[in-house]
């Protein structure tokens, strides 16, 4: 797989969405659930539409447009995304609405808004593309599933511009659940639940606005701990980074920031020699958390360095040419995605590789 | 050299019946499945005509084998549908080729949050409602009850997803990253998407009728509904008889309206065109279009204008099977994807019910009484959803 991104924007709870560099990252406050820093989004709505639209779809919007922006693209060819849980906001508004008033007198603009995905069919009214458009929702794989689709779409040759994006919006409701279920890390315990909205301008052709380049996007669901799921990412590894080499940074996710369990083991034995950081201290745990890291890590290549804010172990990060973002989902479902910057090597293999 | 994308299975469980033979026969023989609600625990009993699968979850647990834990309704019917395509396509397991599973749902598990919602009040219940809440969960068990522990993905587009669902699994099996996959979707009924179509003043009292100049709006239905996908060779190699091949698809957003489609169906057009284009297929060759035809004012004018538009005074048989299934929400397009294959293996049209008068715009009458289709070769299979998805699958005869 060799696609390129081209605009990446994010809103998250970092000031990732005003366009500084990294340095503005932080290390957020201890809290247990990290709210978006949401942007002025006049410049994205007008007054009424601004009303009319939920946060999830508000944050979307604003990242993809946003990214439309930075890549310099006129237009995009397609749209697709991945959301686990959708717009729960609105899902739990009407379902509320419907327990207390018995089925009766409900809001269907409030149904319309809840369905999985109206926030990316928002996205693509937004941005006017009636061209191919599909939503994935699966948890740890929404993301990395939508952008799996975007680098085949482009590399089928019929959109040369892919409209890729992950958002998950953290509800009030969701984080109530998790603390009755005994779920919610107390503050400084480990990473909080967040959320966030990240899009990209995926590019067949490497052109001039390129970011960084996509090498691949990997899954693996009930792999057999330990040696299958390490097997796995080292061989993905070994086809993309030539000489056997090792990514200079792995972002994991879905470790809570506890630096425990599988991913946090295999990443210590297969990349000693890498830098590695849990990059959901930063952004909080949510399904599509690796769009974060994924803006992220074309953030850190585009600098070449790792912000201060994001602490790492292993080897020091020097010059990072490489990132493999490592995500899983309650230890079932593994994703990974491998980022190098846009001129690095061609693939070592001339096809498209399997991804596991 | 393009892979071609065979079908070696397929399995359905709808408001005609539990399982592929039964909605067919029932599609056959011109029977529907629509009535009175007899199984939701609504106050809208009486008000409206739904498509109810004839099982309660507990009897649909018995038929899944799920013992006593219940995954929620749309699941159960997920795994049935599911098993019955895997055994339909003969597979005693995955092990000879990469196989994956590309499912789809907007219910999910939302007819037990319903009931958790209010209701939970220990720390197990509360996880209950968070795993088993949201899409992912749905996939991930039809998967564990078909022992798969290949690659998975979930989609949820509305009205679209499993169409959707179907054409993804499709372009992984095109591209070679995967060799075989279960491919389909499932929606269960449920009051919160009971209330949300009725909100939307869109249902009809009555059981639907699609294309009819008096229709007045949709039958919800439920549903299952997978296919089994395979590339040709890897199907040949183990001796498996395709059914039919998934020879084209087109996908296209309508920009209308987030919950109407643009009066001329532009966006039907173009899934409709794209499909066509990607078979290699001219629009005189198709031999029925199995229509979205949900029965609503707005849907099967807008649709039928893009059927005149794309085959222009040359319209095929056409019409929708919802008159008899209900419109099955998520599953719907692998529901009449499989539809589809069923008539192509009987080589029969199905007919469109409760048609009477053509919509005064348009002067199109559908397919109304099943209809013997020697050598039907192309099938047309629409789907347009909220968000104004449009999905366009084309499967032909092997």
């Amino acid at each position: 797989m060799d696609a390129y991104l081209e605009g990446a924007s994010c809103v998250s709870a970092q000031p990732s969405f005003s366009g500084g560099g990294l340095d503005e990252l932080r290390a957020p406050a201890e809290a247990r659930a990290l709210r978006a820093v949401e942007p002025p989004y006049d410049e994205f709505f007008a007054p009424g539409q601004l009303r009319r639209t939920g946060r999830l779809a508000r944050m979307s919007v604003a990242a993809a447009r946003r990214a439309i922006a930075q890549a310099g693209a006129a237009a995009v060819d397609a749209v697709v995304t991945g959301s686990g849980l959708g717009c729960f906001e609105e899902s739990e508004e009407f379902l509320v609405a419907m327990l207390e008033r018995e089925e009766q007198f409900l809001n269907p603009s409030v149904f319309i808004q809840a369905t999985h995905h109206a926030a990316s069919s928002q996205v693509a009214f937004a941005v006017g593309c009636r061209g191919y458009h599909v939503n994935y929702a699966h948890r740890a794989f929404s993301f990395e599933a939508a952008l799996l689709d975007a680098a085949l779409l482009a590399g089928e040759g019929a959109a040369p511009r892919v409209l890729v994006g992950g958002m998950d919006e953290l509800a009030p409701n969701y984080v109530r659940f998790h603390e009755r279920a005994g779920l919610l890390p107390a503050p400084g315990e480990g990473a909080a639940l967040g959320e966030g909205a990240a899009f990209f301008v995926l590019a067949r052709e490497r052109g001039p606005a390129a970011l960084a380049r996509l090498r691949g996007v990997g899954f693996a669901f009930r792999p057999e701990e330990p040696g299958e799921l390490a097997r796995l990412v080292a061989g993905f590894v070994a086809e993309r980074l030539p000489g056997g080499a090792q990514p200079d940074l792995v972002l994991l996710g879905g470790t809570r920031g506890t630096g425990t369990g599988p991913l946090a083991r295999i990443a210590r034995e297969l990349f000693p020699g890498s830098a590695r950081a849990e990059f959901t201290r930063l952004c909080g745990e949510y399904h599509t958390a690796s769009a974060f890291a994924l803006w992220l890590a074309v953030r850190i290549l585009g600098e070449g360095r790792v912000p201060q804010a994001l602490p790492t172990e292993g080897a020091a990060p020097g010059a990072v040419r490489s990132v493999l973002i490592l995500t899983h989902h309650q230890e079932l479902e593994y994703a990974w995605t491998l980022l190098t910057v846009p001129e690095a090597p061609a693939s070592l293999m001339p096809t498209l590789p399997a991804p596991w | 050299m393009t892979r071609r994308v065979v079908v070696t299975g397929l399995g359905l469980i709808t408001a005609l019946g539990d399982d592929a033979a039964a909605t067919a026969d029932a599609l056959g023989a011109s029977r529907s499945g629509l009535g009175p609600i007899v199984i939701l625990e609504t106050r809208h009993r009486g008000s409206f005509a739904i498509g109810e699968v004839r099982h309660t979850s507990a009897e649909l647990r018995a038929l899944a084998g799920t013992g006593e834990d219940d995954p929620g309704r749309t699941t159960l019917l997920g795994i049935i549908a599911a098993r019955e395509a895997v055994a339909a396509a003969r597979l005693a397991g995955f092990a000879d080729a990469p196989t994956g599973l590309v499912s789809a749902t907007t219910v999910a598990g939302m007819d037990l949050t319903e009931v958790l919602h209010g209701g939970a009040q220990r720390p197990e219940e509360f996880r209950t409602l968070l795993e088993t809440h949201d899409c992912g969960h749905a996939t991930e068990r039809v998967a564990d009850a078909l022992g798969l522990r290949g690659p998975l993905a979930t989609v949820s587009t509305a009205c679209t997803s499993s169409a959707n669902a179907i054409l993804v699994a499709a372009r992984l099996i095109r591209a070679g990253v995967l060799d075989r996959a279960v491919a389909g979707g499932c929606d269960a009924l449920c009051r919160f998407v009971v209330n949300g179509f009725y909100s939307l003043r869109i249902v009809d009292p009555l059981p639907c009728r699609p294309f009819d100049d008096s229709r007045a709006g949709l039958t919800i239905g439920e549903g299952a509904a997978y296919l089994v996908l395979e590339a040709e060779q890897t199907a040949a190699r183990r001796g498996a008889r395709p059914l039919a091949e998934v020879r084209g698809w087109g996908v296209a957003n309508d920009l209308f309206h987030q919950t109407g489609s643009s009066p001329e169906g532009d966006g039907a057009l173009a899934a409709m065109r794209a499909a066509l284009s990607a078979a290699g297929l001219d629009p005189g060759q198709v031999g029925w279009v199995n229509a979205h035809g949900t029965g609503t004012e707005n849907n099967d004018l807008s649709e039928g204008r893009a059927l005149v538009r794309l085959f222009g005074d040359r319209v095929p048989p056409f019409g929708s099977t919802k008159g008899a299934t209900g419109h099955t929400m998520g599953a719907a397009g692998a529901v009449e994807a499989a539809i589809s294959v069923l008539a192509l293996q009987r080589e029969i049209i199905y007919p469109n019910l409760n048609f009477s008068t053509p919509m005064k715009e348009i002067g199109l009458a559908p397919v109304t009484a099943p209809r013997s289709a020697p050598g039907l070769a192309h099938v047309l299979s629409n789907s347009l959803g909220f968000g104004g998805n449009c999905t366009s699958l084309l499967l032909s005869r092997v």
